[in-house]
């Protein structure tokens, strides 16, 4: 199977590979032309607004100077010049120097560096002449340097940075489902139907819609082969032959499958691809707003004191999505996933939309709710189970697609969205967001079908005899529970601590929502960089125990700068080893859940997590920015900061103790 | 397999994508461009102020009142002829009203500020500042107005330019990824032509790709063994009732 996937990617990986990098180069090469042409533009338009300022500067100087001969002091003896020129470049930070020469050229006095050998071109002068009653004693010249200018434009470099990193993860993004849709699925398609072919299975024809000739040409020959075996099979079922016909057909049944009844099946092509793009659209949509959504809610008039106010947007958001989730699961099996999208991206736009123009905050709890349930319609409609029965992937890859999707958005989406609420507003944001959405929902409307989630029938479980399952052993009740407190830990985590605490304390020191966003990408740039060391360890030895300590310790250090009165650059490095930590330590446990679960599939059985717990685990993502809005309220950002990671470590010795019970019973 | 239509419908969210990316550039560059643009002149109506400050003050300290500075009529009049961007100065007393003007619109009185001041408005840019006496006690002030056409000019030819550059970059960009996913559709194509020639004629045709070679020789070289098996199987069949 190895060798054929190896032979199959053959056909598309070359080309699939430089197309990307193509278009990853064409977007790198637009941005840097963009920021060298918005540099000439500060040269050829901003300069001549300094160079007027250096007219000036020489105007004023050479009236006092000439003034100052008025009042009867003679040329030569001319004194405190040098001085005069200090205070004022002193004062003019954006004056670069001031000459005074003598009639013939000769420099009399120098104040300020530039101009003189090196690089004069760099530098732009004006001269002013000081004359008195028709006589020119001398010249003044007044340059300013062109690389003030210049080093101005480079003080917003980490936004055009973060814009240039988030273009090239989009860029890549949407390369990679054009060429899904465009080459490497019919490619794939080809490729499994031509190997099924040639490893003796011919049952499946093409759609002629993917190429003509090629479908022409293989759904001709199957039809050929199909329609003798069809000959044969009718042979064969004469009751006369039947004796000495059946080794004939077991034979070739052993060697071949053909189509049942001469007809093949259509080999549907693989959607999987465009589920993840519209769940990537959905949550790219949703992180935009995610740098400045508490403070925008604390901005609006409320009761409430700040930084609960920062934080129920938030909880409402999550909260609704958490309560809908079950019922949008019903409703799913019910209506199909395409009505299901198509509604959720409806009433998530709308919530969206209403949080660009609402009057006050009662109002704005209300939209986030409405787009939090929105959000669930859409998330459901492309979980996995919604969709895996359908399409030949298994629900494995279907989850790390999504998984893929999300941390994708959650690098590239809070630095624009940031970029866009600092200078256009946070209401564009709102409106880009509900646009997304809306166009998520058109995306759907045009490609998913109306298929019902799998397994729709399998859940009217009452109307037979429930077969009562065999009580659990203790290593299974140790399994669900050490899930349960995995995720319910993660979730509490990405509400309190990455939606909530760090933006409400990135704000309380002062940073501007584009450079919220900024951390928020590293912040999601770190399980992206733990995937190697994921490939390299957890899945060879039992190296999880040593990983989760390691957490611990990065989360426990990181936690000392915001106990103690620290700096902030300290600060920061406090944070982000909390993150790292808390980032590394949950991906630690849910790679262990999910390897623990796997083998013991393979054994037994999984038993179903109980209600209470899973109820647990959903309640803890609104549960998140409540208790991080509360600590903030009563201790300050930093504490609050320093309990979440706490949380975090408990939740991590608890994660270990379970685990340590079930291990015991098993030695 | 590839129509213009579902190309089209491949290469448009790129090109929102890079338009919304651009633009956003665009305007993070004109914003920041500006902001650049405000502090230099804004900094250069600062220094005129304090210059004629410096001025005014250096009689107010010889023990002129303020309606008896000499030669301030000549100053200010000096200053506005000297720079095209004035449009009117005038020095106040201590209430507010005008005691010196210079230019045509120059207000008769004006509110005199607690400290150095610029208000920007559309129009343009008014700087005042407090004329203190040696004693320290407030004498008068001194308003600057500049005008905005000029910031306003270099804005609007900001604004085209970076507006041509964005979509430049945009349109680029989509070209290049057109034309990219156009030479990756062919290629697809080419392949699935290859493969069905070769299934037409029962042989790899000359020049293909290895892959696709492979795979269709072996799909050719199974579909004949299995033809001819369920040929044998049918003859088997047949014949023995032939015999029967």
């Amino acid at each position: 199977m190895s060798t054929q996937t190896r032979r199959d990617s053959r056909l598309y990986a070359r080309p699939l590979r430089r197309f990307i990098a193509v278009a990853l180069a064409a977007m790198l090469c637009a941005q840097l032309a963009m920021s060298y042409y918005a540099w000439t533009l500060a040269d050829a338009f901003v300069v001549p607004a300094l160079e007027r300022k250096a007219e000036n500067t020489g105007l004023a100087i050479a009236r006092n100077l000439t003034r100052t001969l008025a009042a009867g002091v003679p040329w030569e003896k001319l004194e405190g010049v040098e001085p005069w020129f200090d205070e004022i470049l002193g004062a003019n930070p954006d004056l670069a120097y001031v000459v005074l020469t003598d009639g013939e050229g000769h420099v009399l006095v120098r104040a300020g560096h530039g101009g003189e050998v090196i690089a004069p071109e760099q530098y732009v002068a004006a001269t002013r002449e000081v004359e008195r009653r028709f006589v020119t004693y001398g010249e003044v010249l007044v340059g300013v340097d062109r690389r003030f200018i210049t080093s101005r434009i480079q003080t917003i470099r980490n936004d055009t940075g973060a814009l240039l990193l988030a273009g090239l993860v989009l860029t890549f993004e949407l390369a990679w489902f054009a060429a899904a849709l465009g080459f490497t699925g019919p490619m794939r398609q080809a490729a499994e139907v031509l190997g099924r072919m040639g490893s003796g299975d011919f049952r499946y024809r093409l759609q002629p819609s993917l190429h003509l000739p090629f479908a022409q040409a293989v759904n001709h020959l199957q039809d050929r082969l199909n329609h003798a075996y069809a000959g044969v099979a009718r042979l064969a079922a004469d009751q006369r032959r039947w004796a000495y016909a059946q080794p004939v057909i077991k034979r070739l049944r052993s060697l071949y499958r053909f189509a049942d009844g001469g007809y093949a099946l259509e080999l549907a092509p693989d959607r999987g691809v465009v589920v993840r793009t519209l769940a990537f659209i959905a949550f790219f949509a949703e992180a935009l707003a995610q740098p400045f959504l508490p403070l925008y809610g604390a901005g609006l008039p409320t009761a409430l004191p700040g930084w609960l106010a920062g934080a129920l947007p938030l909880c409402a958001l999550l909260g609704g999505t958490a309560l809908a989730l079950p019922l949008a699961r019903d409703w799913t099996t019910q209506a199909g996933r395409r009505h299901s999208f198509i509604a959720g991206s409806l009433i998530a736009a709308l919530g969206c939309a209403a949080g660009a123009w609402v009057p006050d905050f009662e109002v704005f709890v209300v939209a986030r709710a409405t787009a939090g349930i929105g959000y669930a319609l859409l998330l459901i409609a492309v979980l996995p189970e919604s969709w895996a029965g359908g399409e030949r992937r298994t629900s494995r890859t279907g989850t790390a697609l999504l998984a893929a999707a999300f941390a994708i958005a959650q690098v590239c989406a809070p630095p624009l969205g940031g970029v866009i609420a600092d200078t256009v507003g946070p209401r564009a944001v709102f409106l880009l967001a509900a646009l997304l959405v809306l166009g998520a929902g058109g995306i759907a409307a045009a490609m998913l079908d109306e298929r019902r989630p799998a397994g729709a029938g399998a859940r009217v479980r009452f109307l037979g005899a429930p077969a009562e399952p065999p009580a659990p052993t203790r290593r299974q009740r140790a399994l669900v529970w050490s899930a349960a407190v995995a995720g319910t830990v993660a979730r509490f985590e990405f509400g309190g601590f990455l939606l909530a605490a760090v933006p409400l304390w990135l704000t309380a020191t002062n940073h501007s929502t584009a450079s919220i966003g900024r951390y928020q990408m590293a912040l999601g740039l770190v399980p992206i960089l733990f995937i190697p060391l994921f490939r390299k360890l957890a899945w060879r030895s039992d190296s999880y125990q040593l990983l989760l300590v390691l957490a611990v310790a990065l989360a426990a250090g990181g936690t000392v700068p915001f106990l103690r009165p620290a700096i902030l650059p300290g600060q920061l490095a406090g944070l982000g080893m909390i993150a790292a930590g808390i980032t590394l330590g949950l991906t630690v446990q849910q790679v262990a859940v999910t390897r623990a679960r796997r083998l013991m599939e393979l054994r037994t059985f999984v038993p179903p997590t109980p209600l209470p717990l899973r109820a647990l685990e959903w309640a803890a993502l609104p549960a998140g920015p409540l208790a991080a809005a509360l600590l903030l309220q009563l201790r300050g950002p930093g504490f609050a900061l320093a309990m979440l990671a706490g949380v975090f470590i408990a939740g991590a010795a608890a994660f270990a103790l379970v685990r340590a019970c079930a291990g015991r019973e098993d030695a | 397999m590839p129509t213009t239509r579902a190309g089209l419908g491949l290469v448009l969210p790129f090109a929102c994508m890079a338009a919304l990316l651009f633009g956003l550039s665009a305007w993070l560059y004109l914003f920041q461009l500006e902001h650049i643009l405000v502090q230099v002149e804004e900094s250069r109506l600062r220094f005129t102020l304090a210059d004629l400050r410096a001025d005014f003050e250096k009689g107010l300290d010889r023990g002129f009142a303020i309606r008896q500075l000499p030669s301030a009529q000549a100053a200010i009049d000096t200053e506005l002829r000297q720079d095209a961007d004035m449009v009117w100065l005038c020095v106040l007393d201590a209430r507010g009203a005008a005691v010196f003007r210079a230019g045509p619109n120059a207000p008769a009185v004006f509110q005199v500020p607690d400290h150095e001041r610029i208000d920007r408005d559309d129009d343009g840019a008014t700087g005042t500042t407090l004329l203190t006496d040696d004693a320290g006690h407030a004498a008068g002030a001194l308003a600057v107005r500049y005008s905005g056409r000029g910031h306003a000019r270099i804005m609007a030819a900001l604004t085209l330019r970076l507006a041509l550059a964005a979509l430049a970059a945009t349109c680029a960009t989509t070209a290049c990824f057109a034309w990219a996913l156009r030479r990756l559709r062919r290629r697809g194509e080419r392949l699935l032509a290859q493969a069905a020639e070769g299934l037409a004629q029962h042989k790899p045709e000359r020049g293909s790709d290895q892959a696709v070679a492979e795979m269709v020789d072996q799909v050719n070289q199974t579909a004949a063994t299995a033809l001819v098996e369920v040929t044998a199987a049918r003859h088997a069949l047949g014949g023995s009732e032939a015999a029967g």
